[in-house]
């Protein structure tokens, strides 16, 4: 995992980014700006099983640019953590209302224990 | 291995008691034969799992899996419209994203639809519950 990160400093960065969004809306009707293979469709599916209520804190591990935490938090109402390595990646995550976006890597988060309602990840232990 | 272990540990020690974690995984089909699982690994992302791996680790941090569903064929779908879209922009992508960019884009997708074809990459929804 951690091998990738040049990898996806490139492909986070501006041009690239919004090449993906053009590919979004030409393969799925809608962009979103996915960050592998997620839809929307599979982002709700992650909302109803993570039980969040208003006042939870959602981390999402490996957020990328911030899909599908920020779609999962602004259907629950709740605060979102999205960590990741990729700077580019974070700062358009943390232009979500109601996101902190954090640099770490996942095996060493930079929280306390107990610190989380839920946590969303999607095709990052692939 | 060790890193997605580390990262589950990691997942375990700041989730709430009784909490969920929930996400999408790509990995090796169960039931392969070594030299198929093999070439999922070459088709797949690198680094992809073993059959069934994912939910061992989880098991292995403590974690309780709740529920899990494969999702391959939607994957499948998702994946192939990605590639066909990348195939439609070929030439503004070719511009903004670089030649080289674009053909290790292009063979990844390509690579993971024939992964998935032969039956050897599967995509899986897993919940868990610490």
């Amino acid at each position: 995992m951690a091998d990738n990160c040049e990898f996806f400093e490139s492909k986070y960065d501006a041009a690239r980014a919004r090449a993906g969004r053009r590919i979004e809306e030409v393969a799925l009707g809608q962009s979103v700006g996915l960050n592998g293979y997620t839809t929307v469709v599979e982002a709700e599916t992650l909302c109803e099983h993570l039980d969040l209520e208003t006042t939870a804190t959602l981390l999402d591990v490996g957020s990328g640019q911030g899909w599908p935490g920020s779609h999962i938090s602004r259907m629950a109402g709740c605060r979102l953590v999205s960590v990741d390595v990729p700077w580019n990646a974070l700062q358009m995550a943390k232009t979500q209302p109601g996101t902190v976006a954090v640099r770490a890597r996942g095996g060493s988060l930079p929280f306390r224990g107990d610190s989380f309602d839920a946590i969303v990840h999607a095709d990052v232990f692939c | 291995m060790l890193e997605k272990l580390s990262v589950l540990r990691e997942c375990d020690r700041v989730l709430k008691r009784g909490r969920p974690i929930a996400g999408y995984v790509i990995h090796i089909a169960p039931g392969v034969t070594k030299a198929k699982a093999r070439r999922a690994a070459e088709l797949g992302p690198s680094d992809v799992m073993a059959p069934a791996s994912f939910e061992t680790l989880t098991q292995a941090v403590g974690l309780t899996v709740v529920f899990s569903e494969d999702v391959t064929a939607a994957f499948r779908t998702t994946c192939a419209a990605l590639a066909d879209a990348r195939r439609t922009l070929e030439d503004e992508l070719r511009l903004e994203e670089g030649d080289e960019f674009y053909e290790e884009e292009r063979r990844k997708k390509q690579s993971m639809l024939q992964g998935i074809d032969e039956g050897i990459l599967r995509r899986s929804f897993v919940v868990a519950r610490k």
